[in-house]
C-alpha cells in the first residue's frame, strides 16, 4: 500500500489481531514508540503492533487524537479524559499494556490513576480477586504484617 | 511480514499480565496513598517485597507536604507545650491522621521535633535532668522509630546539634550528624569554642569522628540546621555560617547575604528546605511586612532574590496582625506586625509557591505568585510573653513516606 501525497500524512497501524487503522501521522507520534519509528524512517507501512488488539489501538488513537488537538484546552482536555476511563477493568487494564508498548507517558499517568483510585481503600482479600493473585503467606506471616502495620487497618 | 508469537489475552486475564509485570504494577501503586500500601502489603510475598523496595520509595507519588507539625517555643527556647499541633496543607487530604502521641515519649518529661529530613524526623525526649536526652529517629507514617544510641556526653563534649540527613532518592540509609563541642570552653562563656562532628550511619549502624577539631561561634544555631543538598547548614547571626557536606564530609563556611548598614547581627526569620529549594527570609527595622525570599545556588555562588514579599494587603484582611496597644513597641525587636513564617513551600513551577504563616490565632496560606491567601486553621494564642508567643514558632514539615530503617 502507498501513501496518499495529502496535506496530512496517513499512517497504517495493523494490530496484533490483524486490523488496520488508518490514523494521522500529528496523532500516531503522541507514541513515542511510532515515534522513533518514523524519525528513524523505518515506518513501514503498515506499522505492526503485535501487542495491541484492535479494539485497544481504535481507543488509544481515540485519545491521541483528542490530545493532538490543538485547540483543545486544558479544563476540555481534563473533563474529556474524566469520560475516557469511565470503562471497564478489563479494558482499561489493556489501555494500560498499550499505552505501556507504545510508550504514551499522558495516557499511562491517567489509566494508572484511574486503577489507582479503584482499588485505593479496598481489602487485601479484594486486590487478590481483581489481579488474580495467589496468598502465598502463611496465616503466621499475615498476622505479623498486620500487626505490624496495625493502624492502616483501623 | 513474520507474526510475532506474544499476544495479550483478552479480559478478565489482562489482570494477570498487570499483576505479572512489577513495573507496571509499580506505575499504578505507587499513586496509591500510604494506608493503601501498608494494608496491600499483605497481598502477596511479590507485593511486600515489592514495596520494600527502595526504587518503589523512590518514585512514590506522595512526595507532597502534606502538612506540618507546629511546636512553639519560648523566648528563652524551652517549649511552650509539650503538645505537637498539626497543621493539614491539603484540603483534598482530611484523612491524614499524625500522631498525637508517640511511644517513646511515655514516662518522660519533654519531647521535641529536632528536624525533619524528607518524611523522617529526628526527635529527642527529655528526662527530669535536662542533660538526660534520648535520640530517635521516627517515621510518622509507617510509626516506625529507633533509638540512636551513643550519643550523650562522651568525651566530656555537650551535644550541640543532631541533625539528620535523608535523601531517598540517593540511599534508602540516612545518617545522622552531630556537632559536639568541649565543654570547658562552652562554660567560660567564650564566643568560639573548639567542637568537633561525628556522623553515624543508619547502615553500619556505627558512630565514627569526622575530620579534626575546628573552631565554632556560638552565635552560630547549631540547634536549627537545614539538609539540603546533601549538605547540613548552619546560620549564624554574626560572622560565619557553615555547610557540612555529609558523604564528602567538608566542612566550609556557607556564604551569607550582606547585613545592612550598621547591622552586625542577623534577623533570621525563616531557613529551610523545600523540594531541593533552600530558602532564607531576614527582616530589618519595624516595618517587617516587606521581605525578600532568599534561594541559594546550587553551586553555592551566592543568594538571590525568589520572591519579594509585601504583606500589608494581608492586614486588611487580618487586622489582628497588626499592633496592638504598643505590645509590639517592648523591644526593638518585637514586630510591628505579627506574624511567623513557618513555611516557605515551593511548588513544582514558581506559580504553586506559597508560605506558610502563623498570625495571632491562625495559619495561614500566602500565594508568593498571585498573592491569594487562604486559613488553613485555627491556632491558639500564647500569652506568656505578650502578643508574640509564636514568633518562635518552628514548624516541621510532614511528608508521607514508607522508608524503613
Amino acid at each position: 500500500m502507498s501513501l496518499s501525497p495529502s496535506t496530512s500524512k496517513m499512517l497504517s497501524l495493523k494490530s496484533s489481531d490483524g486490523k488496520v487503522l488508518e490514523v494521522e501521522e500529528h496523532v500516531a507520534v503522541l507514541c513515542e514508540t511510532i515515534k522513533s519509528l518514523v524519525e528513524d524512517g523505518c515506518a513501514d507501512s503498515p506499522i505492526p503492533l503485535a501487542n495491541v488488539d484492535g479494539a485497544t489501538l481504535g481507543n488509544v488513537m481515540e485519545w491521541c487524537k483528542k490530545h493532538a488537538d490543538q485547540k483543545a484546552s486544558a479544563d476540555d482536555l481534563e473533563d474529556w479524559d474524566a469520560e475516557f476511563v469511565e470503562r471497564d477493568q478489563g479494558e482499561l487494564y489493556h489501555l494500560i499494556m498499550a499505552a505501556n508498548y507504545l510508550n504514551i507517558k499522558g495516557l499511562l499517568d491517567l489509566i494508572c490513576q484511574k486503577v489507582a483510585d479503584m482499588i485505593k481503600g479496598k481489602h487485601p482479600e479484594k486486590i487478590r480477586e481483581i489481579f488474580n493473585i495467589e496468598n502465598d503467606f502463611t496465616p503466621e506471616q499475615q498476622e505479623q504484617i498486620r500487626k505490624d502495620n496495625s493502624w492502616a487497618f483501623e | 511480514m513474520t507474526e510475532t508469537v506474544e499476544t495479550v489475552p483478552r479480559t478478565p486475564t489482562s489482570a494477570d499480565v498487570i499483576a505479572g509485570n512489577d513495573d507496571l504494577l509499580t506505575e499504578i501503586l505507587r499513586r496509591l496513598p500510604v494506608k493503601s500500601l501498608l494494608k496491600f502489603k499483605s497481598v502477596s510475598k511479590n507485593w511486600l517485597s515489592l514495596f520494600s523496595n527502595p526504587h518503589f520509595s523512590r518514585h512514590q507519588n506522595s512526595n507532597s507536604i502534606a502538612g506540618l507539625f507546629l511546636q512553639r517555643h519560648t523566648l528563652l527556647g524551652g517549649l511552650v507545650s509539650p503538645k505537637i499541633e498539626f497543621v493539614p496543607l491539603d484540603d483534598d487530604k482530611p484523612d491524614i491522621t499524625p500522631f498525637t502521641s508517640l511511644p517513646f515519649v511515655k514516662g518522660r518529661a519533654g519531647f521535641r521535633i529536632l528536624q525533619s529530613s524528607n518524611g523522617l524526623l529526628c526527635c529527642c525526649t527529655c528526662g527530669v535532668n535536662p542533660n538526660d536526652c534520648r535520640y530517635y529517629i521516627y517515621n510518622p507514617t509507617t510509626r516506625q522509630y529507633t533509638r540512636i544510641w551513643d550519643l550523650g556526653r562522651a568525651n566530656s563534649s555537650i551535644v550541640l546539634s543532631v541533625n539528620l540527613a535523608f535523601d531517598p532518592s540517593k540511599s534508602p540509609h540516612y545518617k545522622v550528624v552531630s556537632v559536639l563541642g568541649f565543654d570547658k570552653w562552652i562554660d567560660y562563656g567564650m564566643m568560639d569554642f573548639d567542637s568537633h562532628i561525628r556522623i553515624y550511619s543508619s547502615e553500619t549502624r556505627l558512630w565514627r569522628v569526622s575530620g579534626s577539631v575546628f573552631s565554632a561561634s556560638k552565635s552560630i544555631h547549631f540547634d536549627k540546621g537545614v539538609f539540603w543538598n546533601g549538605a547540613i547548614h548552619w546560620v549564624g547571626d554574626q560572622g560565619t555560617s557553615l555547610c557540612f557536606d555529609v558523604d564528602q564530609e567538608r566542612l566550609r563556611e556557607l556564604p551569607m547575604p550582606p547585613l545592612p548598614d550598621g547591622l552586625f547581627e542577623r534577623e533570621v526569620r525563616y531557613f529551610g528546605e523545600s523540594q531541593d529549594h533552600l530558602h532564607l527570609v531576614e527582616t530589618y527595622g519595624p516595618r517587617t511586612a516587606q521581605f525578600n525570599v532568599y534561594e541559594m545556588e546550587r553551586d553555592y555562588s551566592g543568594w538571590f532574590v525568589k520572591y519579594c514579599v509585601d504583606l500589608d494587603t494581608l492586614t486588611t484582611a487580618f487586622p489582628e496582625m497588626m499592633a496592638r496597644n504598643g505590645n509590639y513597641f517592648n523591644s526593638p525587636h518585637w514586630d510591628f506586625y505579627g506574624f511567623a513564617v513557618l513555611c516557605i513551600l515551593q511548588g513544582e513551577t514558581d506559580e504553586g509557591s506559597f508560605l506558610v504563616l502563623h498570625i495571632p490565632g491562625k495559619t495561614i496560606r500566602y500565594n508568593l505568585k498571585d498573592k491569594t491567601y487562604k486559613k488553613l486553621g485555627d491556632v491558639e494564642d500564647i500569652n506568656n510573653e505578650g502578643f508574640l508567643g509564636f514568633r518562635h514558632s518552628k514548624a516541621y514539615q510532614y511528608m508521607e513516606s514508607l522508608s524503613r530503617f
